[in-house]
């Protein structure tokens, strides 16, 4: 198993620029499969914080969330999720738990981190999700608004939808894809 | 002859209160001997004295200190019997080693554990523990600990038919009871389990120590994050404290307020637990039914603070600002919607076998829970009518009516049915007190802090809180508060000028002590359930 020594290398040149992952240059292909992960993300909730209580709520009866509800509450193995939401602090005891939660998903997999906790390390001064995993999309807030946090899922659904990959893993100077 | 002029007979100048219900006592001279050297039954003596004499049968929380290489260790005693919280006082010195009380009181147990891992003291007796994650780990910066392996069970020389099918298996954290809590490992065979293992520590943040780094003021909101079932009793109970040491005293209105503002926490609580528990079992039509009340919860909430969770409400003082107008009628009315319904919920659970079945056994006796430090729904469901707010009644529980819900064996189903009740009285109490809400100022503008803060501008109050401007009264002090699972304690000692030590004597640390003891023998099935109706807090754990 990797372990905590992965560490964000920087940007490559082909995972920065939004115009090259123009719709357009997708073909047909590959736009329907960019299509149909984004309509049914299955995501795994990793938490049982204040930020994972407000995730839960979107999948509960609220009047503010009307058009999509999230099936966080659907108990799915993690064997079949490809997004994984990071809510919490993070230190050094849980990281290997996440990692291992990572690798045990499917391919392509997107992370996304909710709240200052795990997106900047800030409240507590842990460590920052960044610094264990490449993360897609941070949520910030303590803990985030219903609409931060649908805001977050859209993003994300955005860059599947425009066929951009989820960013790659550089583990001792080599890059793996995710 | 009170309790407590017994205590002045036999103690002397050692013994010290000042209040009816409280007391210090140092740990007299005749009783210590050099803690280095493997005698403990002179200090065991003592408190089994403490014990069986002056009838202490709780042991609530034990803290450590350090000051400049001298340690000093604090023990928390409760006698049920009179209300009377006892402070023993043990200077071990430049010992690291120190006995064990563990064979006198359970709750010891976990607790000592809790305070070797944040102090590197070890105690003089070797004996087996729960495993939990070694926190010199963190030195090492190096070094970050892997997964730990599952424990390999040792087969006895003959082992029978059922010995020889065990095995240990890991549960959690990722997994759907313990999602994200923590890791459980249990000892296996043909579906029962026979022994248990908790591996917590997951969600270390040395929130003690950072406390001491912090402004008074900032606190109310680092104590708002110490939980995560409610954000409203750790920070009330810090500017109690606060309050208490400046003597501050604070308007009716606000006291009333702060009490609906308690019981609407606690009413939050247990609906999070019954949605839970439902949502485990699979009981899903009465789980959304409970999601939607949450949803009434948090509405009052957004319309109070703009939030659902860690709103900052409370101030020394008083309140931050005035309620909202409208609010208290909205209340009333949420108050109203809620109690019909979980009423309607309730005929439901009643009335199903399914239920029923599913949340049978895993009982606990009230001695037992008295010896493993109990407190709460936990402990009421065991048949122990303790409640802070009955018996040491703060702001105006005193002239509320309500009544105190109590279980029979303390099943999983006793458990289930002692918050469901508690909820029907908090929201009785919510009634009472927003009829008879009493008109004024929510802030007492007079104390000494707030002139701090307004007469020479918003920065100069924590400056002078920690400059020594405004003195610290020196000493320390342990206060507690009934919170949704049971008394949420602190322990702080300020020096002339800040802060030195802080300490939180969780609940959930202590209720998780009993968990081994609790399922053995039972089905595994029945073993989630059973984790579930413990209700424990990881975050507020773990610290």
């Amino acid at each position: 198993m990797k372990t905590h020594e992965n560490r964000l290398g920087p940007r490559s040149p082909s995972w920065g620029g939004v115009s090259f992952y123009s719709i357009n240059s997708l073909n047909f292909l590959e736009r329907m499969k960019s299509w149909s992960r984004a309509e049914l993300l299955s995501p795994f909730v990793l938490g049982a914080n204040c930020c994972a209580r407000e995730l839960y709520r979107l999948s509960g009866p609220n009047p503010q969330v009307s058009s999509i509800r999230e099936n966080f509450l659907e108990s799915e193995p993690i064997e079949s999720c490809d997004v994984l939401i990071i809510s919490g602090i993070i230190n050094k005891q849980i990281s290997p738990y996440i990692l291992e939660a990572y690798e045990r998903m499917l391919s392509p997999r997107y992370v996304i981190a909710v709240g200052t906790c795990a997106a900047t390390g800030a409240v507590f001064e842990t460590m920052a999700s960044d610094e264990i995993l490449p993360v897609d999309v941070y949520v910030g807030g303590c803990p985030p608004t219903l609409d931060t946090l649908m805001n977050g899922l859209d993003l994300l659904r955005e860059r599947i939808r425009k066929g951009i990959k989820p960013r790659p893993q550089f583990i001792d100077g080599v890059t793996y894809e995710s | 002859m009170s309790l407590r002029d017994e205590l002045f007979k036999k103690f002397g100048t050692n013994f010290q209160s000042s209040f009816a219900d409280k007391g210090t006592l140092t740990f007299p001279r005749e009783y210590s001997f050099p803690l280095d050297s493997e005698e403990t039954t002179l200090y065991q003596d003592f408190f089994f004295h403490l014990k069986d004499e002056y009838r202490f049968h709780m042991l609530i929380d034990i803290c450590y200190e350090d000051v400049l290489g001298e340690g000093c260790l604090y023990y928390q005693f409760l006698n049920l019997e009179v209300y009377f919280c006892l402070q023993v006082t043990v200077p071990i010195g430049k010992s690291r080693y120190f006995p064990s009380l563990a064979s006198l009181w359970k709750s010891a147990e976990v607790l000592e554990e809790d305070m070797m891992k944040h102090h590197h003291i070890l105690q003089s007796e070797g004996r087996k523990t729960q495993q939990r994650v070694d926190l010199s780990l963190f030195k090492n910066e190096d070094k970050a600990p892997g997964i730990a392996p599952v424990p390999e069970y040792k087969m006895p020389l003959q082992p029978t038919e059922s010995q020889r099918l065990r095995y240990w298996k890991r549960f959690g954290p990722h997994s759907s009871p313990f999602n994200g809590k923590m890791r459980v490992d249990l000892l296996i065979s043909e579906e029962k389990v026979f022994d248990s293992q908790l591996v917590t520590g997951l969600y270390f943040r040395d929130f003690e120590k950072k406390c001491l780094s912090k402004d008074p003021n900032e606190l109310i909101f680092f104590f708002e994050r110490l939980c995560i079932k409610d954000s409203v009793f750790a920070p009330l109970l810090w500017i109690e404290t606060i309050e208490q040491r400046f003597s501050i005293s604070i308007p009716d209105k606000a006291k009333a307020i702060r009490m609906v503002w308690m019981e609407l926490a606690r009413v939050e609580g247990h609906l999070n637990f019954l949605w839970e528990l439902t949502q485990e079992l699979g009981f899903f039509v009465e789980s959304s039914v409970f999601a939607e009340l949450l949803e009434q919860v948090y509405h009052l909430f957004n319309i109070y603070s703009g939030k659902t969770q860690n709103f900052s409400l409370f101030t020394f003082g008083g309140m931050k600002k005035q309620n909202p107008i409208g609010w208290g009628t909205e209340c009333l009315e949420v108050a109203k919607y809620l109690y019909k319904n979980i009423e309607d919920v309730e005929k439901e659970f009643n009335r199903n076998p399914r239920w029923m079945e599913v949340t049978k056994g895993f009982s606990m006796n009230a001695g037992t829970a008295l010896d493993y430090g109990f407190t709460g729904p936990n402990l009421r469901a065991c048949g122990v009518n303790f409640d802070t707010r009955k018996t040491q009644p703060t702001y105006f529980y005193d002239d509320v009516d309500f009544e105190v819900p109590l279980g029979i064996d303390g099943s999983t189903y006793d458990r289930f049915l002692v918050r469901l009740e508690e909820l029907k009285q908090s929201l009785r109490i919510i009634n009472q007190v927003l009829d008879h809400l009493p008109a004024g100022d929510v802030i007492n503008k007079e104390h000494i802090l707030y002139k701090g803060l307004y007469d020479q501008g918003a920065d100069d109050l924590t400056y002078s809180l920690k400059e020594g401007v405004i003195p610290f009264r020196e000493g320390s002090s342990f206060s507690s508060i009934e919170a949704t699972e049971g008394q949420l304690g602190l322990f702080v000692r300020t020096d002339a000028s800040k802060l030195k030590k802080v300490h939180v004597r969780s609940p959930s640390l202590i209720h998780s002590g009993a968990f081994s003891e609790l399922i053995k023998g039972g089905e595994l099935a029945g073993v989630f359930t059973a984790f579930q109706s413990l209700n424990l807090d990881p975050w507020e754990m773990d610290r």
